[in-house]
């Protein structure tokens, strides 16, 4: 095959972004980007082997090796495969998949190594969540791990919170959808106007937002009267969305109210969009009151916060009620998956309840997950367009978020969204299903795995090992963790790329055989 | 600004102007005569209901033909108007449709009856009928319980189109608001003629059915019964263990064979009688529903005979409940509870490919619920263009459905129909269990409802009831059904209509 600069001979320039730029067979995003990842992971565990040594200092050696080789290999790959100077939205869909990837194989590695796990599912599993900012976990007593490995646990939630946020940020512009979320450019903008250094600064931006958000939690906890090492835990799975906990009751642990209350206050600013922030930061407090979508994030919290204590009220103070009501309800539409009881023990409304919260998800442009605010309110305001449209067929009418108008491109986009996240949700259903779930577990597990949420209903219940569900179970609440923290489009990406090998194929050899024929058939 | 509610004006000369009275004045009429003939069929079969029948057949004919006569059809109909219109004559006709339930005295409770008559109407065939309901029963009733899905099925205002002297483009509006599936074809210039052959090919269908049925060897009562059922995709039966009385192969193939068939479109069936019975191959959205089927029957006897099934019973349980759930009839093969037949009790993995036919449905323009495999087509292959702009974003790549090019304007209605129906599962799903269900109860309760299947699973399964329910929880799944059954967007707009009317009312005290 011939590759020109803008691709395979014949094919039309992908966007404009690629026109006229030579590529050396040397340049690889995904090669560069995956090295970049290993150099932070390298970082991190170097870190985790430092936290090792003020606990029981068994692992340090192991991390610190490991940590080393991680750092070796990510600059040898950041060396022998610089970045090329543009990037095609393929190119870029598969960064995500193997950037995401190869963290997921270090932690693996770590795991294994360490002796933490010695089965492999097992380590990909908890590698797995802890990337995808899932908070199933397969430890059933975090508190036997040594200090370095729940560190390394922490760590990789925050370190996937942080690549959840740049898929969103350098990817999804360049696919046309829901692009940054900018304070100029909240809304999904269709083809990014964004230049490489636009989005580098961007990410600049982000991630001292995001540290400083980590920063203030870690402070918080500390306040709260947590150790120093539980609050810098807790602060990177909390405002990673993460969930996982350094403890077997997750914060039910520490019985403290005060505790309690400051998760919840994590986690609202784990699922608060990050432009938001950066607008209060910056004084904008007319963008921050304008933004439908914050006051959707905090209605659906309060509106969960006060069902659940009006229709759940076994006998507790209205304090305690209101508290554990708040968060549960902060847990799931952050889709966090701190827990301080178990939820799926409720009435079943309210379980019901909290799975819809959980797959609609948090705002764009944070790190939760789900199928997020802003595409939930563009789809009801698309949703009255349709009806008024019915009735009066002439009218023509916009769709609305706030007072920001959705271009249609845009929302045949989001309706495409739409699509997909179904069919990836009914897909996860029914394997789930095969895979010998029941059916409550099985759609709860689907949504809340695609939500990077974590626990469900039935046997997925908060505090019960993810292996209780079953070892196939296990991989198929894998690939939905990852296809949903990565926006879905890099997973089916590879789906579609693996079946269109044989597809193309095998229309090749038509096509051959075609024009073979003796009786002239048209080449198609 | 117009404040009076839709269709409704008074001019001085003429009769009232409405077409929605008038639609709900020609359906009683037609549900009157339907009462009529079952108390001629309760007197042949020696009931005891004849009285009770006449008297609702009189009421429901005096009311109907009042508002007929009173009335007339304007010449141009807004689209409000025509929602309003169908909407509000199935309600009308589903209460008269329950007092031959309360004048005979088998329910006292009004809702029972009112949920009976919906479910017949919409074709669900959910229902609140125990076993000792069932003895009771008198064959005029029951044959009346059967009736009320053959009116619901082709639909009773397809029914009154045919009758009408000319509607012009307003009757096919109407038939277009009615039927099941986002496109209705013409098969006839005229609209009445269409409406006309529809409901030809449909009383052809039912006579074959039923002598297919009676060949059986199943008695004539039931024969006829069943098949008022069978092509209206219903599910209602007159026994109450539905199919699973007779047990027998036989009479499960013929049944099949009908729901297929019901659950496939009338105009490839109208072609098909015509000479033209390849057309069904032709349709990619028939191709796509029966291997879809085949797929379903294949995974749920692989999941039955995996958990230790033999393989015959295996294929038997799945080809029956696969198509009765794919075509969104809902008869029940079970011969009690716990049975195999029962897929209340199935392994989970079976009970999810029920739930997803229970979604889907069968095709449009057909009598079948659901969210309509057409639909079901076109978003799969707007998920696919999705991925395929995801690597090009600027590429243009428009939707096909049988080599036709769909407008954006088509798939965007498609994909908000499928967003309703989701959002409204979804709500009545979180309305069933805060009311207290379980979660699988209140989901496919409410799945069921709305693709007007019949059983769900949990405690509603096949071989229970809706008893389970509550009243006001049935009252949920009757709305359910009604919206299900007129394709979401009739009813949802009629609210919508009603509430602004109502607002500008009270705006004005």
């Amino acid at each position: 095959m011939t590759w020109t600069p803008a691709g395979r001979v014949g094919d039309p320039p992908e966007s404009s972004l690629d026109i006229g730029t030579p590529r050396s067979p040397r340049q690889s995003a995904e090669a560069n980007v995956a090295g970049l990842a290993l150099l932070v992971a390298g970082g991190a565990l170097l870190a985790s082997a430092l936290a090792d040594l003020t606990g029981t200092s068994e692992d340090a050696l192991s991390l610190a090796a490991l940590g080393v080789a991680s750092v070796v290999v990510g600059l040898a790959l950041r060396h022998r495969f610089p970045l090329p100077a543009r990037i095609t939205p393929r190119s870029s869909l598969r960064t995500a998949a193997v950037t995401l990837l190869s963290l997921i194989g270090v932690s693996t590695a770590v795991y294994l190594l360490t002796g933490t796990f010695t089965n492999l599912e097992q380590a990909v599993m908890e590698s797995t969540s802890g990337f995808t900012t899932t908070a199933l976990t397969v430890i059933t007593d975090p508190e036997s791990a040594g200090r370095g490995i729940l560190f390394w646990r922490a760590v990789t939630q925050w370190i996937g919170g942080f690549a959840a946020l740049a898929t969103i940020i350098a990817v999804l512009p360049f696919l046309g959808v829901s692009g940054p979320a900018d304070a100029q450019t909240r809304l999904p903008t269709g083809i990014s106007h964004l230049t490489s250094g636009h989005v580098r600064r961007l990410l600049g931006r982000y991630l001292v937002l995001y540290s400083t958000l980590t920063l203030v939690g870690a402070l918080m906890f500390l306040g709260g009267g947590m150790g120093p090492f539980d609050a810098i835990s807790y602060a990177f799975t909390t405002i990673s969305t993460g969930g996982f906990s350094n403890h077997a009751g997750s914060f039910g642990r520490f019985d403290s109210a005060l505790l309690e209350w400051l998760g919840v206050a994590g986690m609202f600013l784990g699922g608060l969009s990050l432009s938001v922030v950066w607008s209060a930061l910056r004084g904008h407090t007319d963008r921050v009151v304008g933004a439908l979508e914050l006051w959707v994030y905090v209605g659906l919290i309060t509106a969960a916060t006060l069902t659940i204590s009006v229709v759940e009220s076994p006998g507790l103070t209205l304090a305690e009620n209101l508290r554990i009501s708040a968060f549960t309800a902060a847990s799931a539409v952050s889709s966090t998956g701190h827990y301080v009881t178990d939820w799926s023990l409720w009435e079943p409304g309210l379980t019901m309840m909290l799975v819809i919260l959980i797959g609609v998800g948090a705002m764009s442009g944070s790190v939760g997950g789900g199928f997020r605010i802003v595409r939930g309110v563009a789809l009801f305001s698309y949703l009255w367009r349709e009806l008024a449209t019915q009735l009066r067929p002439r009218l023509v009418g916009v769709v609305r978020v706030g007072r920001e108008v959705v271009p249609d491109r845009m929302v045949a986009r989001i309706l495409g969204y739409q699509a997909l996240y179904i069919a990836t949700a009914a897909a996860g259903f029914v394997a789930l299903a095969a895979a010998g779930t029941d059916v409550v577990t099985a759609l709860s597990g689907s949504v809340s795995a695609l939500a990077t949420y974590g626990p469900a209903l039935g046997d997925l219940s908060v505090g019960r090992p993810v292996s209780d569900i079953g070892a196939d179970a296990v991989v198929v609440m894998g690939v939905l963790m990852f296809a949903g923290r990565i926006e879905l489009y890099p997973l089916l990406d590879g789906v579609i790329s693996a079946f269109s090998v044989p597809v193309r194929a095998l229309r090749r050899f038509r096509g051959r055989r075609r024009i073979a024929s003796p009786d002239g058939g048209v080449r198609s | 600004m117009n404040t009076t509610p839709p269709g409704i004006g008074f001019t001085p000369t003429r009769k009232l102007r409405s077409v929605w009275v008038h639609m709900a004045g020609m359906s009683l009429v037609f549900a009157a005569a339907g009462m009529a003939l079952c108390a001629v069929v309760d007197l042949i079969e020696g009931g005891h209901s004849t009285a009770g029948l006449l008297g609702s057949a009189g009421i429901t004919a005096v009311l109907g033909e009042t508002m007929r006569r009173g009335t007339e059809v304007p010449e141009d109909l807004p689209p409000k108007a025509v929602f309003v219109a169908v909407c509000v004559s199935w309600v009308i006709t589903s209460v008269a449709g329950a007092l031959p339930y309360l004048l005979t005295g088998l329910f006292e409770s009004v809702d029972a009856a009112f949920f009976e008559s919906i479910s017949g109407f919409t074709c669900s065939g959910s229902s609140v009928f125990t076993a000792e309901d069932f003895a009771r029963a008198t064959p005029g009733l029951l044959f009346w319980r059967q009736l009320t899905q053959w009116f619901g099925g082709m639909g009773i205002i397809v029914l009154a189109v045919a009758v009408l002297p000319f509607l012009g483009v307003g009757g096919l509006e109407l038939i277009r608001a009615e039927a099941p599936g986002p496109t209705s074809d013409r098969l006839a210039p005229r609209v009445s003629e269409t409406a006309k052959r529809l409901w030809t090919v449909y009383v052809v269908f039912t006579a074959a059915s039923a002598i297919a049925l009676l060949v059986t060897g199943i008695g004539w009562f039931d024969a006829v019964g069943l098949s008022l059922a069978l092509v209206s995709t219903g599910g209602f039966a007159p026994q109450a263990a539905s199919i699973g009385t007779y047990d027998s192969v036989a009479v499960e193939a013929v049944v099949i064979v009908g729901m297929v068939i019901g659950g496939a479109s009338f105009t490839l069936l109208y072609s098909a009688l015509r000479g033209r019975p390849l057309d069904y191959l032709r349709s990619s959205e028939f191709r796509m529903y029966i291997s879809g089927m085949a797929v379903g029957v294949v995974a749920v006897s692989v999941f039955l005979a995996a958990s230790g099934w033999g393989v015959g019973e295996s294929l038997r349980m799945a080809a029956f409940n696969v198509a009765t759930l794919g075509t969104s009839t809902g008869f029940g093969n079970a011969t009690g509870a716990g049975s195999p037949g029962d897929f209340a009790v199935w392994v989970p993995a079976a009970q999810v490919v029920l739930l997803l036919f229970m979604w889907v449905g069968g095709m449009t323009g057909s009598t079948s619920g659901g969210m309509k495999v057409l639909r079901a087509q076109v978003m799969a292959r707007v998920a696919w263009r999705e991925l395929r702009r995801a690597e090009r974003p600027r590429v243009v790549l428009p939707i096909k459905q049988d080599s036709e090019v769909l407008g954006e304007d088509v798939v965007g209605r498609i994909a908000g129909f499928v967003l309703l129906y989701i959002v409204i599962v979804v709500g009545a799903t979180l309305a069933l269990t805060l009311a207290g269900n379980d979660v699988l109860t209140g989901f496919s309760g409410a799945i069921s409802a709305m693709g007007n299947m019949g059983p769900a699973l949990g405690e509603a399964g096949p071989a229970s009831n809706f008893a389970v329910y509550s009243s006001a929880e049935r009252m949920i799944l009757a709305a359910l059904m009604i919206i299900g059954r007129l394709e979401v967007f009739p009813t949802v707009l009629t609210v919508v209509v009603l509430a602004s009317w109502a607002r500008r009312r009270l705006r004005q005290r």
